[in-house]
């Protein structure tokens, strides 16, 4: 316990603003002056409004990165899919330190880059500058800043024109020791009419914070181009010792189509930020998320679709099951420009509480300044209609059993809307979060 | 399962003040008044404003966003445009120690 009023500032001689090119120094110097001149977010207003920023402010880094078994036990799990033909790559990243690649033969050979970020900013000049920090970075607010300055390592990924990857690509992220600070970040540029999926798994982390919490966060820039189909599978399951902070952007161009899936299962403290400009005629973006909490979990999570451009299509919908204490607050943002006539923008939050001393905050936005356009909102939240427990009682199915059959028939509406090969990776960890109930 | 913690010393807050902390997953504040110390969840159950940033009144916390006011002693709503009470949570003073039972 201790009071808020804390602040920690980046010295100007940390270790990660000497590393790189010239050209990232100094964009690295830019964002720490940045971080260190803007004042800490107001707790209570917009973004901030359930989430206190002093939680992701802190005092000591650990270099800490001890690997723990769970996340070896995840890898060796992955490398048999790899094996197994079920994935075209694995990237094991541990605290946004190690890097390591395994297999990607077939964007290899097709003439696509997969890498370090450090070695790809070395190596990669022409398709790294242009696109690091153009989505998240110090504009984006403090703790963007942060990332960009301090990040030691990140992963790069370039799909060129015409490729198309069948199958994903998994990317296997480990969360650092008690006391711990990590910066993850992901750079994809996805070339013209290339398709590529990528599920983005964030675990690990200390079993409590007794020792202190381990803290990430993350910065993901994706740029799709013209007729590019990239498909993003964001998943959550740190530990309860674990502080997660996360700003996904991704940019799409004409024709463009997206598919975010944000899974929000771990950690003790998630605060995670998607959004998407669509930013060419034909863009279309559809976020599908879940998100379970339990015990004193607090999530905070943001989407946004943002269109740039005409004649584009967003849709989004965000499922919410909490128990226990559980906290959850969602604010998503549709915002179309005066400049982009004939949008479709969609927005559902539902949630289901399945206790007493739950909640849930839902805050959707519209920011519309063009007047041909279709767009609507809409959220729930209440418990689970103590008839459907009583009818299913009736049936012979018992009360915790019924909780189960529920909820995952709540979800399901999501998974639904998920295509099928995804569903079938993703299947497996949601079963493990009903499982639980 | 709860238990008292200790949060602050007792000449951490002067009398008519307030103070924040972070106990576990809680966000608390703790208020100094003629009555004593008192200590209620930092989150005014309008608009989610941080109590804290507020006034004391009496036994009153005046939340300052919009005018709110909660009873220090039970967290219960004496004006609004709250409609919902806070948590107030137990304490009491051992020595120079100020412990609030909080739920684990």
């Amino acid at each position: 316990m201790r009071n808020s009023k804390t602040e920690y500032m980046i010295p100007e001689k940390a270790p990660e603003l000497q590393q790189g090119p010239e050209w990232l120094k100094k964009q690295r110097r830019q964002q720490r002056e940045t971080f260190n001149s803007l004042p800490l977010p107001q707790r209570g207003l917009q973004l901030w409004r359930y989430t206190d920023p002093a939680r992701f402010v802190f005092e000591r880094i650990s270099d800490d990165i001890a690997v723990n078994g769970r996340f070896e036990a995840a890898k060796t799990v992955e490398q048999k899919h790899l094996r197994n033909g079920r994935l075209t790559g694995l990237i094991t990243d541990v605290a946004g330190r190690e890097i390591t690649a395994h297999g990607f033969e077939e964007i290899t050979a097709g003439g696509g880059q997969v890498s370090s970020l450090a070695t790809a900013v070395e190596t990669h000049f022409a398709l790294v500058e242009p696109y690091l920090y153009s989505l998240v970075n110090a504009q984006t607010g403090k703790f963007e800043a942060m990332n960009g300055a301090l990040w030691h390592d990140g992963i790069f990924l370039y799909i060129p024109d015409n490729l198309a990857i069948e199958k994903p690509i998994h990317l296997l992220r480990q969360a650092g020791g008690p006391g711990s600070a990590a910066f993850p970040r992901l750079l994809v540029v996805a070339g013209k009419n290339a398709e590529v999926t990528l599920i983005d798994e964030y675990g690990g982390g200390p079993a409590d914070d007794t020792n202190g919490a381990a803290y990430s966060n993350a910065a993901v820039e994706i740029m799709a181009q013209d007729d590019s189909r990239v498909r993003y599978i964001s998943l959550q399951r740190q530990t309860a010792g674990t502080r997660f902070y996360l700003t996904h952007r991704a940019r799409i161009g004409r024709g463009a189509q997206m598919l975010t899936v944000p899974l929000a299962f771990g950690g003790a403290l998630s605060k995670q930020n998607f959004g998407v400009i669509l930013d060419g005629p034909g863009a279309d973006s559809r976020m599908y998320g879940l998100l379970f909490g339990s015990r004193h979990q607090h999530f905070d999570n943001h989407t946004l679709h943002h269109h740039a451009a005409g004649q584009t299509y967003s849709n989004i919908n965000f499922k919410v099951v909490l128990r226990d204490r559980a906290l959850s607050a969602y604010t998503g943002l549709i915002r179309i420009d005066r400049a982009a006539p004939g949008c479709e923008a969609y927005q559902e939050n539902r949630n289901l509480l399945l206790n007493d001393g739950t909640r849930a905050e839902t805050i959707p936005e519209l920011e519309i300044l063009n007047e041909d356009v279709s767009c609507s909102h809409g959220a729930t939240l209440g418990p689970i209609d103590p008839l459907l427990t009583f009818y299913l009682g009736s049936r012979g199915i018992p009360g915790p059993e019924a909780v189960r059959m529920i909820v995952g028939g709540f979800v399901a509406d999501t998974l639904k809307l998920v295509p099928e090969d995804i569903r079938e990776r993703i299947s497996g960890f949601v079963d493990e979060r009903l499982e639980a109930l | 399962m709860s238990e008292f913690k200790r949060v602050a010393s007792t000449g951490e807050i002067p009398l008519d003040e307030m103070r924040d902390f972070e106990v576990g997953p809680y966000r608390i504040v703790i208020a100094h008044t003629d009555d004593g110390f008192f200590a209620v969840a930092d989150e005014c159950s309008h608009d989610a404003a941080p109590i804290s940033d507020g006034e004391i009144d009496g036994c009153d916390v005046v939340c300052m966003r919009h005018g709110a006011r909660f009873d220090l002693k039970t967290g219960a709503v004496k004006a609004p445009p709250a409609i919902v009470p806070i948590d107030a949570y137990e304490l009491k003073v051992d020595g120079d120690n100020i412990l609030v039972r909080i739920e684990d």
